[in-house]
């Protein structure tokens, strides 16, 4: 265990070198994560300030389900970032050095990349959350709070067996690319609460493929809308498709044939 | 004039393929359609009228935009700050091309492929969704209606060529691009017309050209501008797309000044 | 009447300092310390129509930004050039449809498409008549050998079967000059010797002026007629490939066989022992006394076989930069 703490900080100390020698680049990027959370914040004033509410929820409500999404989506890419490399590495031939280590190959293809300007952004998340949590009508009890916090543990399992599932299909086929931007468009639909859509978007997004679930669950259970029922289903949910994905995982594993120069 | 039709032919067979990436690309605009689609029919749910749109003109609005945005917004010459790194941008410079164009005829045939599969997967979403919308009515201007696209469409190849220039003094485009990437996902109004946002952030966005990418020519189309407000948009748009011509001729000239012709 | 006239050419290289460390990253986005590199150093030549010149000289000497400045790439820093009556660096579409510019690794021909569709991609550009185009198209195909492989896709040719390809592309116009740096690097030696041949063929065929950039001694050796060295962005030697020689090869080399032992020192008062194994020995003497020696050996010694021959042309031209070294040195003394 500690020594996966280590190779992950200095996998980190990395990136981070990386990013100061490409300074530039990386203030762009920040100002440009951030452009974006404001922008879409912004929409949703105007759009919630006028209308009231948004599918059945209050105002307060659908800010909450923003920025819920913000806080889960900026801390699995924190933790999974080096998804998006991934497909370079089998490309070149360096997975096979992943795997001839003596470490989880999984651990290294994912937490290979963090990006330390995400703990700024995250920051500024979590200040803004609280501001407007504290000016809001929200007043979380002890219990909601554990509830929230096990949500939050459930979304990021169910996070990362996406990864393992997107990474397992990049093992097979090469192409991730593609699998991870559909994940984030699909992610994105969940910036507004699930209900927006019609019936068979909305299975769709909480039962096949959960993501609709990974992100607005917490904000349910901070907003006091969780029911035993659906605290039950979702736990159950996130251990089979972790099990699943880590079925899968070891499966494309055994398909693996190394990429020739 | 031939030979870059010559070239946007062999560009076309070129994308053709790449056929995975394609249907990738228009999967996820698809379903970006849809969650727009989704948003302001619940959004309408309750409500009659909302930022002077009725639910048929709102849902219009987001079919047409879309629509624009293949046209407008799809583009090849992403890979110019590429090729400018890689000194393969000498292959171009060697021959009797102008890279200007070079590019755009690129471009055109990448756009037109998006705009028929647009047209196509639209059909299909009207024969499921059948949605209620409103029809489009460029009113009596129709002609000049029609004006307003391949100026925007120059408008935003202009813009989009001069941070693929960029290349000649850093390796590192991507991130500018990004954020002209998110700046234009929100500004340029495909998710939402701009009449949602405060009046005072409308008022300074028509100050810059990101309006008359997407929003502006869907108002012509739906008939909202009047044909005064018509003429001085497109108007505008003329001036702008002028604007970014002549800076892209002058940063241009100084990029092929620097140029190493290195690389590998 | 020169097709290619270059005065005083000079082309710098802005490049900035990187220091490490934090501090001076920070500096550095304030203020950046540029040095100039020189890459080529006021060189001066001329070339008439249909020479097939060969650039050679160390990594680094400057030929291939020569090149880049000849074809209009590289704005130079000062001097004057012109090629068929222009200046490159205006690139004029007209002098552009009479050059071309080939680089060994660069590829113009599109990746995913047979070599068919680029071909047809450049007659359109440089704007080929139909006839001209199938008439050129054909004779190079023959010379090159390439007829079956026009319509597969480029990414699944050979090596060899691609530069083919590549070549063909860069001269279906039937360019008037042209330029080749380093055509041969990375190739086999049986396709080296195809490029070469066929750069002799067309030169001789079509009476096209070629220069031609390379490090490796056997492309010029079997190419150029007149050579240019060029080291450290100055041109050191200009003049036929010959000329080295005699200029700068101090010896012949001297290689003989024997019928019978005898002691080594027999031996030496003829010249310097590059090698003696029995029955072989190698000798340097110096160029003019070559014959004489060559003479007396053959009355002294019991020497079955004999052959005289220059020094190869890299241990010439090694000489030849080293010798430029010192004479830098001595200048820089000064």
């Amino acid at each position: 265990m500690k020594k996966y703490f280590k190779v992950w900080l200095q996998l980190a100390h990395i990136s981070f070198a990386e990013q100061l020698a490409t300074r530039f680049s990386s203030v762009l990027f920040l100002i440009g994560k951030t452009a974006r959370f404001v922008f879409f914040l912004v929409f949703l004033f105007s759009l919630v300030n006028r209308t009231g509410g948004l599918a059945g929820y209050t105002k307060e409500q659908v800010i909450i389900f923003f920025l819920m999404y913000n806080l889960v989506d900026i801390s699995t890419q924190f933790f999974f970032r080096g998804v998006y490399f991934f497909r370079q590495k089998v490309v070149s031939g360096e997975f096979d050095f992943y795997l001839a280590k003596p470490m989880n190959p999984l651990f290294r293809i994912m937490a290979g990349y963090t990006d330390f300007l995400d703990l700024v952004t995250l920051a500024a998340l979590a200040v803004y959350g609280a501001w407007f949590a504290g000016q809001s009508s929200i007043r979380p009890d002890p219990m909601t709070a554990i509830l929230l916090l096990i949500m939050l543990a459930v979304s990021f399992l169910i996070a990362l067996a996406i990864h393992i599932i997107v990474v397992a299909i990049g093992v097979i086929t090469t192409e991730v690319d593609h699998s991870i931007m559909v994940y984030r468009d699909l992610t994105s639909m969940a910036r507004v609460p699930l209900e927006v859509y019609s019936q068979p978007v909305r299975i769709f997004l909480t039962y096949l493929i959960p993501i609709g679930f990974m992100i607005t669950a917490p904000a349910k259970a901070l907003l006091g809308l969780l029911t035993p029922p659906t605290f039950l289903f979702s736990l159950l949910l996130a251990s089979c498709f972790l099990f699943l994905s880590l079925r899968l995982w070891r499966y494309a594993l055994s398909q693996y044939s190394s990429a020739s120069s | 004039m031939k030979k870059y039709l010559t070239l946007a032919k062999i560009s076309w067979s070129n994308g053709l393929v790449y056929r995975l990436n394609f249907v990738m690309w228009r999967v996820r605009l698809v379903l970006s359609l849809m969650t727009a689609y989704f948003l302001w029919a619940a959004v309408f749910g309750q409500h009659q009228e909302l930022f002077g749109y009725t639910r048929d003109k709102m849902l219009a609005y987001i079919f047409i935009s879309w629509v624009i945005q293949s046209l407008v917004l799809s583009s090849r010459s992403i890979d110019l700050a590429g090729i400018i790194n890689s000194g393969d941008l000498s292959n171009i410079l060697t021959k009797p091309l102008s890279n200007l164009k070079y590019w755009f005829f690129r471009d055109i045939a990448d756009k037109t492929l998006n705009l028929l599969f647009s047209v196509g997967e639209l059909a299909f979403l009207f024969l499921i969704l059948r949605p209620e919308i409103a029809v489009p009515a460029p009113g009596n201007l129709g002609m000049l209606a029609i004006l307003v696209l391949p100026l925007a469409t120059l408008l935003y190849y202009f813009i989009n060529y001069l941070f693929g220039l960029l290349g000649f003094w850093t390796p590192q485009v991507w991130a500018p691009r990004f954020l002209l990437f998110v700046i234009l996902q929100f500004v340029a109004g495909s998710l939402f017309p701009l009449d949602v946002l405060p009046v005072g952030l409308q008022n300074v966005l028509n100050w810059t050209p990101f309006p008359y990418l997407i929003y502006f020519p869907t108002q012509i189309f739906l008939g909202r501008t009047g044909n005064i407000g018509m003429v001085g948009g497109i108007g505008l748009t003329l001036v702008w797309t002028v604007i970014f011509y002549l800076i892209v001729k002058l940063v241009w000239k100084k990029g092929i000044l620097v140029y190493s012709a290195e690389g590998r | 009447m020169p097709i290619i006239t270059v005065k005083n050419l000079t082309k710098y290289y802005k490049i900035h300092q990187k220091e490490p460390g934090l501090w001076e990253s920070l500096k550095s986005l304030v203020a950046r310390k540029y040095y100039d590199v020189k890459a080529v150093d006021d060189i001066s030549f001329e070339i008439e129509e249909g020479e097939l010149i060969g650039f050679i000289g160390p990594n680094g000497a400057g030929k291939t930004t020569t090149l880049k400045v000849l074809s209009g790439l590289l704005y130079p820093t000062s001097g004057q050039i012109s090629v068929l009556g222009f200046e490159p660096w205006k690139r004029d579409h007209k002098y552009l449809k009479q050059m071309s510019l080939v680089m060994g690794q660069k590829n113009q021909l599109w990746w995913d498409l047979p070599a068919q569709e680029s071909f047809i991609l450049n007659k359109e550009i440089y704007e080929v008549p139909d006839d001209q185009y199938k008439k050129v198209l054909n004779e190079l195909v023959e010379l090159l050998d390439v007829k079956d492989v026009l319509n597969i896709q480029v990414r699944k040719l050979s090596l060899g079967q691609r530069m083919k390809c590549e070549l063909i592309a860069a001269l279906l116009h039937s360019p008037k000059v042209l330029f080749l740096d380093e055509p041969t690097i990375g190739l086999d030696v049986v396709m080296q010797k195809a490029m070469r041949d066929f750069i002799a063929e067309y030169n001789k065929k079509y009476k096209a002026t070629i220069i031609l950039t390379s490090h490796y001694m056997e492309d010029v050796k079997k190419l150029a007629k007149r050579v240019v060295i060029i080291d450290h962005g100055k041109i050191i030697f200009d003049g036929k490939l010959k000329e080295i020689i005699d200029k700068y090869a101090e010896h012949k080399i001297l290689t003989l066989e024997f019928s019978e032992e005898f002691p080594k020192e027999r031996l030496e008062k003829f010249g310097e022992i590059d090698s003696w194994e029995y029955p072989r020995a190698v000798i340097k003497v110096p160029r003019l006394e070559a014959s004489k020696r060559a003479a007396e050996l053959l009355e002294t010694l019991p020497v079955a076989d004999i052959n005289i021959e220059e020094p190869p042309i890299e241990a010439i031209i090694r000489r030849v930069f080293s010798g430029g070294k010192k004479q830098e040195a001595k200048s820089k003394k000064q």
